[in-house]
């Protein structure tokens, strides 16, 4: 049944709904929903939160969790996420899965509390230390909150990887009407038996003592880890995903993620109603990015249009996917600004023009 | 059809349970809805509102500056928010504790909802009386609709399922009896 | 008379410097471990420092943290897996300086985790810096005259701890001598004992050698660690068994 559902709400039924067995957080604004509620929902179901006593706990914390095998995530806001950084490069080291969340805020610094993409950098080029990458989602309604977030534990343990939930204060604080499953309503569902999963540190019970580390000392032993997560991140590609409409005969098609997308769809449709042959496309995974799709367009000499609620950061994406083919264009806001219809349609008439 | 509809008041008015009561009454109309409240430090200093959007497309951003009706629950919320409403707009205020500024071009309507709403059982109503009045200057949404989701939005508080439903009565004919402007 | 094993130890040479006293540490940890048959359930986190390699010694299932937070890793663990016995092995830069905040937090809460922390009074994989417990008067590389008021007092760990309602188990012990690492290991399975019986947190502190770091003989390096007791009373300061 269709309910009114906040995001942020709407995340924690998805990560029970996905499994998740542990929770670490810490208070921030916009995602405190999350934490709290899932401080009631994992205890009635008997499976385990922790408020920590910051992020950089909270993060290490999951990094515990996470080798011993079980699902285990963490949600944060930009500030908070920055602090995560170091984790989540450890995490990736060593080949960990968990659901980290940012649920995005204006910055640089403690900048403010609105909805912003300014993080789409770090989520998407690695963020900390190393040569890494994160599984990246971004929902872009209330009901992606909920599938997105079900969906990212398995991703996580497919590629053994940290699987980053991209969102933003807008989309968690926001209700919208859902389908939220009512089976995950139920009370008594536990924690899983644990499982050998052939790398999780359980006790050594029956096998040889296994360790998990990142620290490789040994002449090119981390060139080959490298070479090796490398592959890894390129076979993610398995598991892109984009929507579009309307591109095949575009004049100039519209990118966006996220709250930008929704917007993008408003300016789509209002602009087709007017017989412009606009076009709209949403990666639904930042990385991987739908590059190959973007390129083919390009080469149909189509002209992109890139929405963020930034300065800029995903156009560096979608210019690197273009490689020169067609012309880019950017509109957006930073600091918690949010572009306007009207906006995003005057900058359109002019690339029409 | 689209509507933005911005509700503010003090907390404790029940300004978000208003925005959830139109939301969960589009829905039941099949129609597209948002709901956006404001949080975090914005709530301190017992201040609230909440921004709904009900139309019949998909909605982009549940934000927006210029609403198209104003729901004003006090004084604070009339002097800050009524010079946004559009041109042709609609500003419902309650006029138990607010008065009318001066506005151009907007369509103002006062309400007693206090005194109404102490009537019909209780104050914490009030929110549910201009409802009423609302959808009986603009019935964008079927004002049975409404009353069929006050029984799903105050499942955990049943007590209060019939106040809220006489208060959204006698607000809504209150705009009846009312000639407007 | 000839030497056994432990079962938790490998039976490979270690890396540390001649007179440093992690291999005895590591020692008394694994016999430990073995005499309470707790090995198979053991899930041990090693440090940044020079026992980084614990993992290559330890014949148990061992992971490695970020730098300060093997109390934080610890704490995962132990949380989804609470019948397991979860050990960290951290230094004094590791656990007192980054780290004191997962320290002070998980001791806070009564994590029924066990720390083993190693106090040598430096930065001995760096290269002998100043640690948050360098005695005053102490030279190291970044207090080449000695530590002064200035660069702060040595933290005493145990006595900042001790109160904390959540502290289970806290004891200072050194192992400059076969009588005090004797002791030590007792603290050890106390500590142990502690997790095994759910009373909170336990953490032992080693009063241990650094000769390196130091820039010592191995037989000076005993000397400063009957000199360090004059700074860090050795001691039970808490016990809940």
């Amino acid at each position: 049944m269709r309910r009114l559902w906040k995001g942020n709400y709407a995340l924690v039924e998805g990560a029970i709904a996905g499994g998740c067995e542990a929770y670490f957080g810490y208070p921030i604004t916009p995602q405190n929903e999350v934490t709290e509620y899932m401080s009631v929902r994992m205890r009635e179901l008997g499976r385990v939160f922790l408020q920590a006593e910051s992020e950089l706990a909270a993060i290490n914390m999951v990094f515990g969790a996470a080798l011993t095998g079980k699902r285990v995530m963490t949600t944060s806001s930009s500030p908070g996420i920055s602090l995560m950084q170091e984790g989540i490069s450890y995490l990736v080291g060593c080949e960990l899965p968990c659901v980290v969340v940012n649920v995005q805020r204006g910055g640089p610094g403690l900048g403010n509390i609105q909805g912003a993409q300014g993080d789409y950098f770090q989520a998407v080029k690695g963020g900390g230390h190393g040569d890494y990458k994160l599984f990246v989602l971004a929902p872009s309604t209330v009901q992606e909150m909920y599938e997105m977030t079900k969906k990212a534990f398995n991703i996580a343990f497919k590629y053994r990887n940290p699987v980053m939930i991209l969102t933003d204060g807008v989309l968690g604080q926001m209700m919208e009407p859902a389908e939220i499953e009512e089976s995950v309503k139920c009370k008594g569902q536990s924690v899983r038996e644990i499982e050998d999963l052939g790398w999780n540190l359980t006790g050594c019970k029956g096998r040889v003592p296994r360790f998990i580390r990142s620290l490789l000392m040994g002449e090119g032993e981390l060139e080959d880890h490298n070479y090796k997560l490398q592959e890894k991140f390129l076979k993610m590609k398995e598991d892109l995903d984009y929507e579009e409409e309307g591109a095949e005969d575009a004049d100039v098609i519209l990118i966006g993620y996220g709250l930008c997308a929704r917007i993008n769809f408003e300016v789509y449709t209002t602009l087709r109603k007017k017989g412009l042959k606009i076009g709209y496309l949403r990666p639904k995974t930042l990385y991987p990015f739908p590059e190959r799709r973007i390129r083919e367009l390009a080469r149909r000499k189509k002209k992109f249009l890139v929405v963020e609620m930034s300065c800029g950061q995903m156009v560096e994406d979608v210019k690197l996917s273009v490689n020169g083919e067609s012309e880019v264009y950017f509109y957006g806001r930073p600091g918690g600004g949010v572009p306007e219809v009207e906006m995003i349609i005057n900058k359109i008439e002019e690339i029409i023009r | 059809m689209k509507r933005k509809i911005l509700i503010s008041g003090f907390g404790g008015q029940g300004i978000m349970v208003a925005g959830i009561v139109l939301g969960e009454a589009a829905i039941k109309e099949n129609l597209e809805v948002t709901f956006f409240p404001s949080y975090g430090a914005e709530m301190r200093g017992g201040t609230a509102n909440c921004k709904v959007i009900i139309s019949n497309e998909k909605i982009g951003s549940p934000n927006f500056k210029n609403p198209d009706v104003l729901i004003s629950m006090n004084q604070q919320s009339f002097d800050r928010f009524s010079k946004d409403v559009k041109k042709g707009g609609i500003v419902v205020f309650n006029s138990s504790i607010c008065k009318a500024g001066n506005v151009s071009g907007v369509n103002v309507y006062g309400i007693p909802a206090n005194e109404i709403a102490e009537k019909v059982g209780s104050l914490k109503s009030a929110n549910m009386v201009i409802i009423g009045y609302l959808l009986k200057i603009d019935g964008f949404l079927d004002i049975e609709k409404v009353y069929d989701v006050i029984g799903i939005v105050f499942s955990k508080k049943k007590e209060f399922i019939d106040i809220n439903k006489n208060a959204l009565k006698e607000g809504y004919n209150y705009g009846k009896e009312s000639s407007f402007k | 008379m000839k030497f056994k094993i432990p079962e938790s130890l490998k039976p490979v040479p270690n890396h540390y410097c001649p007179g440093c006293g992690h291999g005895i540490i590591h020692r008394i940890m694994a016999e430990a471990i073995d005499e309470l048959g707790i090995r198979e359930k053991v899930i041990a986190i090693a440090p940044v420092g020079c026992a980084v390699f614990g993992y290559f010694y330890w014949n148990f299932d061992t992971a490695e943290a970020a730098h300060g937070r093997p109390p934080a890793v610890a704490t995962g663990i132990k949380r989804v897996l609470p019948d397991r016995i979860v050990i960290t092995y951290q230094g004094d830069g590791d656990l007192a300086a980054i780290g004191g905040n997962e320290l002070l937090h998980s001791a806070n809460r009564g994590e029924n985790i066990t720390i083993l922390f190693v106090n040598n009074a430096c930065y001995g994989m760096t290269g002998g810096q100043m640690a948050p417990t360098t005695p005053l008067g102490y030279r190291t590389t970044t207090t080449v005259n000695g530590r002064v008021i200035d660069d702060g007092y040595p933290l005493k760990v145990c006595e900042l701890i001790k109160d904390l309602e959540g502290v289970g188990y806290c004891e200072r012990v050194s192992v400059e001598d076969p009588r005090n690492i004797m002791k030590a290991k007792k603290a050890i399975k106390n500590a142990l004992k502690c997790q095994i019986e759910k009373k909170g947190f336990s953490l032992v502190e080693f009063l241990s050698m650094c000769p390196t770091g130091w820039r010592v003989s191995p037989v000076e390096a005993i000397e400063v660690v009957k000199r360090m007791k004059e700074v860090f009373p050795i001691g039970v300061f808490k016990s809940k068994l």
